[in-house]
């Protein structure tokens, strides 16, 4: 098991997929969760490792606003990215709460930049004097 | 667009009256103002035609009689005189007296204001007290009295002793005396006339100002019902094309309240009415646009990625096979989402594609069932197809409607419930039954299904998707000549029948 993980947030099992197979490339371990609710849980139970939280907006279950600002009482709202396939990624962000959005569909070098990212939450660089 | 919030909406007073009120309001004070004005000047012309006929009746007539009677007692005068040179003829004189005598008996009888008791004598002697002229009556009585007595005197000189010179001369002089209480007679007339006179131009003038009161309080009144109805109606009129034309140019709904119950608050809740099913069908389609949107990059998503993966990791098999296998299961339901967003698109623009020819409705059902379940893996359906018989119909549509309407039923079903599908014929047409379990769903919920731009969410083999509602499946039945009908089965159980004609 990795000391960095990535929270994956999202009903579509395809998509979990394909970030569990960008991430483990960079020895960062990914949780799954298909709802908002498993992804609460999941956070809580990770919290210490979890670096990235993607978080689908057009779930099952819980708002979208609801669910990020449940996230966010739990990590720093900058950790968290918003993923939709919605026509106005930006705005759907702000309107939850967050400021970070990756709007779908990505390439693969944006997620694998994503993953650098929460490797580096954890292993920040050592500022040269 | 846009539906503005309520509270930036205008809320227009109650207008309980309604504009054809208004306007008949305006046209019958109109009227009645037509109507008193030729009122009074018919009563107007009433009068004048009556005071004209007094004057000709009473007053000129009676004139002309006086000027006679003194001709008559001029002649007595003048033989009287004559007499010493040449002795008058008793007949004439006796004539003369008697013709005056007569005029006297018919002034009494027709003409005497002081002593007729008809309706205008007594409206006349009524004219006279006004103008302060009642001393004219008195003057009458005491000219007819001197009259009377003149001839009583000249009738007794004429009977008693001829025309001697002795009685001639108080002939002539009685005679005199007669013209001078004829002449008092003519005056106490003209006074009459100039009574009478005065009287009519005072009524003239009293139906003059009843006109101009009547016309002015007309004027008044229409000019302040008219102001009043315009003030009514122009404003509302004028900010209903203010709200066409801005929802024209923006298309802003902004919401226009009207809660009288006028022809005008009927046609401005109307046109809001209009408004907001417009907006609101707007809505609808960005709603339906976003989930298409959604439907289409969601699944982009994973087939790019993996395919991205797949050429970055060309040694990994896993991933390549994924990356195959993602495509060719996101690619068939694409695809029929692409043909119902293209054949909607047809559809409401009136030119839905029809090639009709032969297909086999059986073999069409199963291979449609097939495709469903491999989009919704987690769906069973209960197939129960009758075979044999072909239909006249456009295959791809056919296709499509029926892959609408069991992703549908797929769609509301409730959870781990088989849905049965049943073709089987009915008389001359073939129906396809969709039966399933939907408490939660009933009948008329599902007609909501129908309208265009719905959409309805599942639960799909990769997360929660949107399929569109049955709006084109109803079209692709209209124009096969049949009907998609939803009701209900049992207190559960909903039914989806798509009659066609065989």
């Amino acid at each position: 098991m990795s000391d960095d993980a990535i929270l994956i947030i999202d009903d579509d099992a395809d998509l979990r997929e394909l970030v569990r197979l960008v991430a483990e490339a960079a020895d960062v371990d990914v949780v799954e969760a298909a709802t908002c609710v498993e992804g609460i849980a999941a956070l809580r139970a990770n919290r210490e490792r979890i670096r990235l939280v993607l978080l689908d907006y057009f779930m099952p279950g819980m708002d979208p606003t609801s669910c990020a600002r449940a996230l966010c009482r739990l990590v720093d709202s900058t950790m968290i990215v918003l993923c939709t396939a919605a026509t106005d990624p930006s705005a759907r962000a702000a309107e939850v709460g967050l400021s970070r959005c990756l709007a779908k569909p990505f390439a693969v070098e944006v997620l694998e930049s994503l993953v650098r990212e929460a490797a580096r939450r954890r292993h920040p660089p050592i500022p040269v004097n | 667009m846009h539906l503005l919030p309520h509270a930036s909406g205008h809320v227009r007073h109650p207008a309980s009256v309604s504009v054809g009120k208004r306007l008949a309001a305006l046209v019958g004070v109109q009227a009645v103002t037509a109507a008193l004005l030729l009122g009074v000047a018919f009563a107007g012309y009433g009068r004048l035609v009556s005071d004209l006929g007094f004057m000709r009746r009473y007053v000129l007539a009676p004139i002309e009689g006086i000027s006679e009677a003194m001709e008559n007692a001029a002649q007595l005068k003048l033989a009287a005189e004559g007499a010493a040179k040449s002795p008058p003829d008793p007949a004439l004189l006796q004539r003369w007296k008697r013709d005056v005598g007569l005029f006297l008996q018919r002034y009494r009888a027709e003409w005497a204001v002081a002593e007729n008791t008809s309706e205008d004598a007594l409206r006349f002697r009524a004219d006279l007290e006004k103008s302060n002229q009642g001393e004219l009556v008195a003057d009458e009585r005491a000219a007819m009295h001197d009259v009377e007595s003149s001839l009583e005197r000249i009738d007794a000189r004429l009977s008693a002793s001829g025309t001697d010179g002795q009685n001639a001369a108080s002939i002539e002089n009685d005679a005199r005396e007669l013209r001078a209480a004829l002449r008092k007679l003519l005056r106490v007339n003209v006074g009459f006339v100039e009574v009478e006179n005065a009287a009519m131009e005072r009524r003239s003038r009293q139906t003059y100002w009843w006109m101009a009161a009547v016309g002015l309080v007309g004027i008044l009144g229409s000019l302040a019902l008219g102001l009043h109805v315009r003030k009514a109606i122009a404003p509302r009129i004028q900010r209903l094309v203010r709200e066409v034309q801005r929802f024209k140019e923006l298309g802003v709904h902004q919401r226009v309240l009207e809660e009288g119950r006028d022809e005008i608050a009927i046609l401005a809740n109307a046109l809001d009415a209009g408004f907001a099913a417009i907006a609101a069908r707007d809505r609808e389609r960005e709603h339906f646009l976003a989930i298409v949107a959604h439907e289409l990059k969601t699944p982009m998503t994973s087939i790019l990625g993996f395919t991205e993966l797949a050429l970055a990791r060309p040694e990994s098999t896993h991933v390549r096979a994924r990356a195959l296998d993602l495509v060719r299961s996101h690619a068939s339901r694409l695809g029929r989402l692409i043909d119902d967003l293209l054949l909607a698109a047809s559809t409401r623009s009136g030119a839905l594609p029809f090639r009709p020819q032969s297909v086999d409705p059986a073999a069409l059902t199963q291979k449609v069932v097939a495709e469903v379940v491999m989009t919704m893996p987690k769906r069973h359906f209960d197939v129960d197809v009758s075979r044999g018989r072909h239909l006249l119909a456009d295959e791809r549509l056919l296709t499509q409607a029926v892959w609408t309407l069991l992703t549908y039923a797929a769609a509301v079903a409730e959870s781990g419930r088989t849905i049965v599908v049943r073709l089987e014929p009915a008389g001359a047409h073939l129906r396809l039954e969709v039966m399933f379990a939907a408490p939660a769903v009933a009948a008329e919920d599902m007609e909501r299904a129908f309208a265009p731009f719905a959409s309805v969410q599942y639960e799909g083999g990769s997360g929660i998707r949107s399929a569109v509602g049955l709006f084109l499946c109803r079209e692709i039945a209209r124009v096969h000549g049949g009907s998609l009908l939803a009701t209900d089965r049992t207190q559960d159980e909903r039914m989806l029948v798509l009659d066609l004609p065989a």
